[in-house]
């Protein structure tokens, strides 16, 4: 009997030290075949990188020249060359929104975030296909997580970063978020008449006229001939009501919305009965202007557009009259003796110059300013 | 002078044997692992040899129809084994032919699988892979000069190791390789799966970098009713593998029947069709991976994935039923993916509550169709889990693999990869779980009724020990070594003829080699139909090799018949 089952002891004991051998040999055409695959891997490599070069130059170009369902396919194609480009990526993300196809623009980005959770590009870049999107909340919670990500250049981004989530706060009527981004941004910017402008024109539109006028005023301390600055001036003293330094930075100016401005509030200047140190004679003459005003704006209002109702004209009618009996009864010592007459006068004119604009609307600059006046002095705001 | 070295004892032989044994299983991982990455590499390099970055119309037709006649007529005449995928013909060789693979399937493998695959035809290079990865394990332990069961136990471990790097999913390689090559869970080859697929992955990333397959988000089930539409894509997969399948193999039959001339240019017809189909719809060509990790990102709309998945299905069966070399794994997954990206949109417009993106749906289809079309669902499940790594997926996962699952089964009782093989006249035996293999070993089915003596005995005095029972063997020898054996008919004949004062060596017959007494059924049966003698069972106690018992064919069937 062999005493080894199946083969006798020597042959197995030399396949065994054959295999080592074997295993030797083995081992190194594994290790030479290891490098091999290695250098044809690192080539293979270098050539999709090159491959992905080239779509992503045909991509871009496409992208330019707004062929951009071209642009994709392209761009998708360098992606899958090159993965980890962000530049790519970046690019492909955009031609997707430009394509119409916000989902798989934020799909794209929203692995790259899970790839890099703390690039702020990315957040950037997510903020901004959402407000594309019309999602507002979730367009902001990325601004704000870029902004307070990692930028290479920080200042800059975050001030544009801070720039577009105003934009977009001011665009969705958020005025009061839209604020506390301008307070923010005022508070790190640099002293400079651009940067005053822009800063004031953004407080102008989150609507805070008082800080904008500040800005303005800033502006034009650091270069007096700035027109921009001293038209928003204009502007930020008229939303203040204060129409006389209003006219004083906006009148010679050549824009319209400051010749407007300009008009408003000289019209406002001369019809205001409780401007100070006016004798009773002028504040009646000033008041009568301004209820002739509204009434005769009133009566051209009712010829052309007629009141929709029988009840809204017998309305019309009543106030006519009441204006035409106001005018009338108005004297220098009626208004001596009982002050409160110019808030009637003015509760009479707010409603008629009120209807006038609703129904008759574009006011005139006079219209305007007795409105103006109307809401500074009316008793019933 | 000092003394020579011990001669090595037996017991320290078989645990080097072992030991080298599992040498040569890392080995066969790294080596297989390699020959995974150089496959996609070379799929890769042919490619953009052939269609350069941006191929016209021309080139599109003109490329897979050339590169299908030249490997047509290779496959008719040099390499006549690789067709196909791979997969069905390596189970064919562990189950059937002892694991023995001729080095040419896995070097034609490689060649016409690169060649088909990046040519354009709608294929997979992963079960090339599997069979490459065999052919290289079963090259290695042939050259080697392993034992045939170490051979053939390499197969699945070759298979496993190229899995886990063509798809970097080391689990569900190992998975795959128990599931389908092996057809056993519990199969004892499990530590060497694992060991060759740890090795395998760690060379491949070590090359490639840790880059999952496919780069996906995290997925959520947004809402305990979405499970419902899970398991209606489930439905629609099952349904899609059954029509795929059913297609493929009544395809392939019609093929079958031509003549040897029209089989030699019949891969040519099916890359002049794939040319055509992707003229017009150049994203299915090759593996689709690209537009599979788009459907995976939501990056594609409904009408697109319908039109990919539809196409794909043809130009699929339009590839693997001409004979061109290439797997159906990856055109799975993309059929799959493109109908659960579908699917997912759908439900996302539809649904009264909330639903993940259509991309989760996507992930899922391709698990969905991949159980369908592979039937193998826990591979499915594990590799879908290993490319995602999110235990979000798997509930979703495991409801719509099952229904698909279930469906194919019902409505195709042989699995694809079968039913491949027994149109080409291969019938592949069930598969014996690991538990009935070790059910019994020689030891339990031994008889202990033997006789040890001398040569030098006197044939009377053993023909009087023996007296009685004729069923009791007398080996002639020492325990340690036995010579040889002789029948109670051969002494009772002896002593009639007056020669029982003889030496019992005179009647001494050749013994045949011995059996371990834990030897399992496979070697006890295979000893038995070779010798139709007496095996003795020898085991290796503290004195040494000496033997135990005896086993004979009666022993077996006795054994069988008496145990519960």
């Amino acid at each position: 009997m062999s005493i080894t089952p199946g083969r006798p002891l020597s042959q197995l004991s030399r396949i065994v030290h054959r295999e080592v051998v074997l295993l030797l040999v083995l081992s190194a055409f594994a290790f030479g075949l290891f490098l091999f695959t290695q250098a044809a891997a690192a080539a293979n490599r270098a050539q999709q990188e090159l491959d992905a070069r080239a779509w992503f130059d045909r991509g871009r170009v496409a992208l330019a020249n707004g062929a951009t369902a071209n642009a994709v396919v392209a761009l998708r194609r360098a992606a899958a060359g090159s993965a980890d480009d962000w530049s790519i990526a970046r690019t492909l993300a955009s031609a997707l929104v430009a394509d119409g196809r916000p989902d798989a623009s934020r799909q794209l980005l929203l692995r790259w975030r899970a790839l890099h959770p703390d690039d702020a590009e990315v957040h950037a870049h997510l903020a901004r296909v959402e407000a594309r999107s019309g999602n507002v909340n979730e367009a902001v919670a990325y601004y704000e997580s870029a902004l307070h990500g990692r930028w290479p250049d920080g200042a800059t981004e975050r001030v544009a970063l801070r720039r577009e989530v105003i934009q977009l706060l001011l665009g969705a009527g958020r005025s009061a978020a839209a604020l506390s981004h301008v307070l923010t941004m005022a508070a790190n910017l640099p002293d400079t008449p651009g940067a005053q402008l822009e800063v004031a024109g953004l407080f102008m539109a989150a609507g805070d006229p008082a800080r904008a006028l500040e800005h303005y005023q800033r502006t034009l301390r650091l270069a007096p001939g700035e027109r921009a600055a001293r038209a928003g001036a204009g502007a930020a003293a008229f939303a203040l009501h204060d129409y006389p330094r209003a006219l004083g930075y906006v009148r010679g100016l050549p824009d319209t919305a400051s010749q407007r401005i300009a008009a408003v509030a000289e019209h406002v200047v001369a019809l205001d009965p409780r401007s100070p140190r006016l004798p009773a004679a002028v504040r009646t003459r000033r008041l009568a202007a301004t209820i002739d005003t509204a009434a005769r704006l009133f009566e051209r209002c009712r010829a052309s557009a007629p009141a929709p109702t029988p009840l809204a004209g017998r309305s019309d009618t009543a106030l006519a009259a009441a204006l035409t009996a106001f005018a009338t009864g108005l004297t220098p010592v009626s208004l001596r003796e009982t002050p409160e007459v110019i808030d009637r006068g003015f509760d009479l004119a707010a409603r008629a110059v009120d209807l006038v604009a609703a129904r008759c609307p574009p006011l005139d600059s006079r219209g305007e300013a007795v409105q103006r006046l109307a809401r500074l002095h009316a008793s019933t705001p | 002078m000092t003394p020579p070295p011990p001669p090595p004892t037996l017991q320290s032989l078989r645990l080097r044997e072992n030991q080298l044994f599992f040498f040569i299983t890392v080995l066969v991982g790294v080596l297989a692992g390699l020959a995974a990455v150089l496959f996609t590499l070379a799929i890769e390099w042919v490619h953009r040899a052939l269609f350069g970055l941006d191929p016209g119309p021309a080139r599109l037709f003109l490329v897979p129809t050339v590169a299908s006649l030249l490997a047509g007529v290779l496959l008719a005449t040099v390499f006549p084994d690789v067709r196909g995928s791979g997969v069905p013909q390596t189970k064919a060789a562990f189950r059937l032919h002892g694991g023995v693979i001729p080095f040419r399937v896995p070097v034609g493998k490689f060649l016409m699988g690169a060649l088909c695959v990046g040519s354009g035809h709608s294929m997979g290079r992963e079960g090339p892979s599997v069979q490459i990865g065999a052919g290289v394990a079963s090259a290695i332990g042939q050259w080697v000069g392993l034992p045939a069961e170490r051979v053939r136990e390499l197969v699945p471990v070759g298979a496993a190791g190229a899995l886990a790097a063509a798809f970097n999913t080391p689990v569900s390689a190992v998975i795959f390789a128990l599931e389908e090559i092996i057809g056993d869970l519990n199969a004892p080859l499990i530590g060497s799966t694992v060991v060759a697929s740890v090795a395998s992955v760690m060379v491949e990333r070590s090359i490639l970098g840790n880059e999952p397959l496919f780069r996906v988000p995290a997925y959520h089930l947004m809402h305990a009713a979405e499970l419902g539409a899970y398991a209606a894509l489930g439905i629609i997969g099952g349904v899609i593998s059954v029509v795929f399948c059913r297609t493929l193999l009544r395809v392939r039959r019609a093929t079958l029947t031509l003549s040897a001339t029209g089989k030699v240019f019949l891969p040519a017809a099916g890359g002049a069709l794939v040319g055509l189909i992707i003229i017009a719809v150049p994203q299915v060509m090759g593996v689709g991976y690209e537009y599979i990790d788009q459907a995976l990102n939501g990056g594609l709309m409904i009408n697109t994935l319908l039109v990919l998945g539809a196409v794909k299905i043809v130009a699929t069966l339009v590839s693997y039923t001409t004979g061109n070399a290439g797997g159906i794994f990856a055109p799975s997954l993309f059929i799959g993916a493109m109908a659960g990206g579908a699917v997912g949109t759908a439900t996302h417009w539809l649904a009264p509550f909330p639903t993940a993106d259509p991309g989760a749906y996507a992930l899922v289809g391709m698990g969905a169709l991949f159980a369908g079309i592979i039937r193998a669902p826990l591979t499915s499940v594990f590799m879908i889990f290993e490319i995602t790594q999110d235990y979000q997926i798997l509930v979703p996962l495991m409801v719509a693999n099952l229904m698909s699952f279930l469906i194919s089964r019902h409505y195709l009782p042989v699995p694809i990869y079968h039913a491949l093989l027994a149109q080409d006249g291969i019938h592949l035996p069930p598969s014996i779980p690991a538990d009935a293999s070790r059910e019994w070993t020689a030891g339990s089915a031994m008889s202990r009724a033997f006789e040890l003596v001398s040569t030098e005995q006197l044939i009377a005095d053993v023909a009087a020990r023996t007296a009685g029972e004729p069923e009791r063997v007398v080996f002639i020898g020492t325990p340690a070594n036995v010579t040889g054996f002789v029948t109670d008919a051969d002494l009772r004949a002896a002593v009639a003829q007056g020669r029982g004062a003889g030496p019992v060596r005179e009647l001494e017959r050749a013994v045949p080699d011995a059996v371990w007494v834990d030897a399992p059924p496979r070697d006890v049966l295979e000893r038995l139909a070779r010798e139709d003698r007496p095996v003795p069972v020898v085991d290796d106690g503290p004195q040494g090799v000496s033997v135990c018992g005896v086993i004979r064919s009666t022993d077996v069937v006795r054994y069988l018949a008496t145990d519960p």
